[in-house]
């Protein structure tokens, strides 16, 4: 009787306590456990992008469905790879990180993202040397890849300093809950999007399972042995 | 016996070689900035008959190179013009001289031309007149001929969006040896020099990236003067940082050319596109352009 108790104790708790959104470091967890999907959840999608040489460029074709094109000038790369994230903000934004062996990093003189985006109201924040700068984009047409019919598409292009961590917002968003990250040092929580309860949160729910866990545990194999005897 | 098959394969190769030196052009002439786009001081449409002098050319080509110009592209080939390359060469141009024929049906332009072919790396046919002075057939019959008769590589230049998009997008890119777009950023409306470098090379890196061809900017421009918010700072900022790039650039042009407002009756801008006055006397640009290559 008191084994069952307490399982559907633990189950209650269970359901409870991981069905709340639970903060991360980098962002929005989602639901269901910071312990066995919250990892995943927390660095969102991520994706191996081949670079190829292209002329004087390296280019990558990500699958992401907002990127078109990756184009990178590095001087002496004959190709490379870069690794795409997509951090989901509390918010609803999303972050783009590129990041890059440091032999393809420290050659890279320019980079340029083109994104396929009905919207033109977007901005790209990168972030250079503990700062946020602001790169407006650059719509043009081009001829649709492989071209059939002759149809067009229109593209938003951002010309980056190099490789790094981005931010990819509306310019009305941008007004209103981002103005403060465009001040010259802002922290590192508010880099990845959270701040003191976001840091912590996680690590005192883990603390707090934890806890419960071995206490539940411990009710359960006294009240266990308590019935064998 | 072996010694005979060994001679013929031998033969056959040689006789290959020598095939493919007549027919297959170099489609990737070497770039060596910097790099300059020259119509003379005091030009004006016929003055290369009359008013122009080789003198004038020797002294212009020799102020540009005291400044560190290496690499040139020429418009016309008519009367005086018709030399530029090989003077050029004489005045220490070492990089890429690409001649310019301006009518592609002038038989005077293309005699000069062909004489030019062993001072120049290239030619560019025609300048921005792809269904307006000539047709597209017209053009592909020229780029042919030229290179098979001089060997060399050959392209067109047309603004850079029909590159990307548009009625003749997949000619140019198919019938250039490389690819030479017009850039001028400040047609489009990109009065910062900032983002006029960012216009540049969001369509120069797509346009490479997507084609796997060589691009090379036959004009790259800033006005210093002309127009509200234009200045000889302006000028340099642009030229500044789209040298920063790592981009292949003519800086567009080496003088300015009055003719074009005076003659032309075209807006008070086009007359200020230079990186020296009309009088030869340098602007900003070029004062940065001497200390920086000159460090090199």
């Amino acid at each position: 009787m008191i084994p069952r108790l307490g399982m559907a104790v633990l189950l209650a708790v269970s359901l409870i306590l991981f069905g709340q959104p639970v903060s991360g470091s980098s962002g929005s967890v989602a639901h269901l456990g910071a312990f066995t999907t919250g990892a995943a959840h927390d660095t969102g999608s991520r994706e191996w992008v081949e670079l190829t040489a292209s002329g004087d460029l390296l280019t990558g074709r990500p699958k992401h469905k907002a990127i078109a094109l990756i184009t990178v000038y590095a001087l002496g790369c004959e190709g490379g790879h870069l690794i795409l994230r997509e951090l989901q903000r509390p918010d609803g934004g999303r972050s783009l990180l590129l990041s890059a062996p440091a032999s393809l990093l420290s050659k890279t003189r320019r980079a340029t993202i083109y994104v396929k985006y009905p919207s033109k109201n977007l901005v790209l924040l990168e972030y250079v040397e503990g700062n946020w700068k602001q790169r407006r984009p650059q719509p043009f047409r081009v001829a649709a890849e492989n071209n059939p019919g002759g149809l067009q598409s229109d593209l938003l292009a951002f010309s980056v300093e190099g490789l790094g961590f981005y931010w990819l917002v509306e310019d009305k968003e941008l007004d209103v809950s981002m103005t403060s990250l465009l001040s010259p040092n802002p922290s590192a929580s508010q880099l990845l999007g959270g701040g003191f309860s976001r840091g912590l949160l996680p690590w005192a729910w883990s603390v707090l399972l934890l806890v419960m866990s071995w206490t539940a545990s411990r009710w359960l194999h006294r009240g266990g042995r308590q019935a064998g005897e | 016996m072996y010694q005979r098959q060994f001679t013929v394969f031998l033969l056959v190769i040689l006789l290959s070689g020598c095939q493919s030196s007549i027919t297959a052009p170099v489609e990737n002439p070497r770039f060596v900035p910097p790099a300059v786009a020259y119509h003379p001081r005091g030009f004006s449409p016929g003055a290369e008959f009359a008013l122009l002098s080789r003198k004038q050319i020797v002294e212009d080509l020799r102020l540009l190179r005291k400044n560190g110009f290496r690499s040139l592209v020429t418009y016309g080939a008519n009367g005086v013009l018709g030399v530029i390359p090989e003077i050029a060469r004489q005045e220490g141009f070492d990089g890429m001289v690409v001649m310019g024929l301006w009518d592609i049906f002038s038989e005077e332009e293309w005699i000069n031309a062909v004489a030019q072919a062993p001072f120049v790396n290239g030619y560019c046919l025609g300048n921005e007149g792809l269904g307006v002075r000539y047709s597209t057939d017209e053009l592909a019959a020229k780029l042919s001929e030229m290179r098979r008769v001089t060997g060399q590589p050959v392209t067109t230049t047309e603004p850079i969006d029909s590159y990307l998009e548009g009625p003749y997008r997949d000619w140019l890119l198919t019938h250039s040896s490389w690819l030479f777009p017009l850039v001028h950023p400040f047609w489009a409306k990109q009065l910062d020099p900032t983002q006029a470098v960012t216009w540049t090379v969001t369509r120069h890196d797509y346009l490479a990236a997507t084609t796997g061809r060589r691009v090379i900017l036959k004009e790259a421009s800033f006005p210093s003067a002309g127009l509200a918010g234009s200045s000889e700072d302006t000028q340099l900022a642009f030229f500044a940082s789209l040298e920063s790039t790592g981009l292949s650039f003519f800086h567009f042009e080496a003088f300015d050319q009055p003719w074009k407002r005076d003659v032309l009756r075209q807006p008070e801008v086009e007359a200020h596109w230079g990186l020296y006055r009309a009088d030869g006397t340098p602007k900003k640009v070029i004062v940065w352009l001497a200390n920086r290559w000159s460090e090199r």
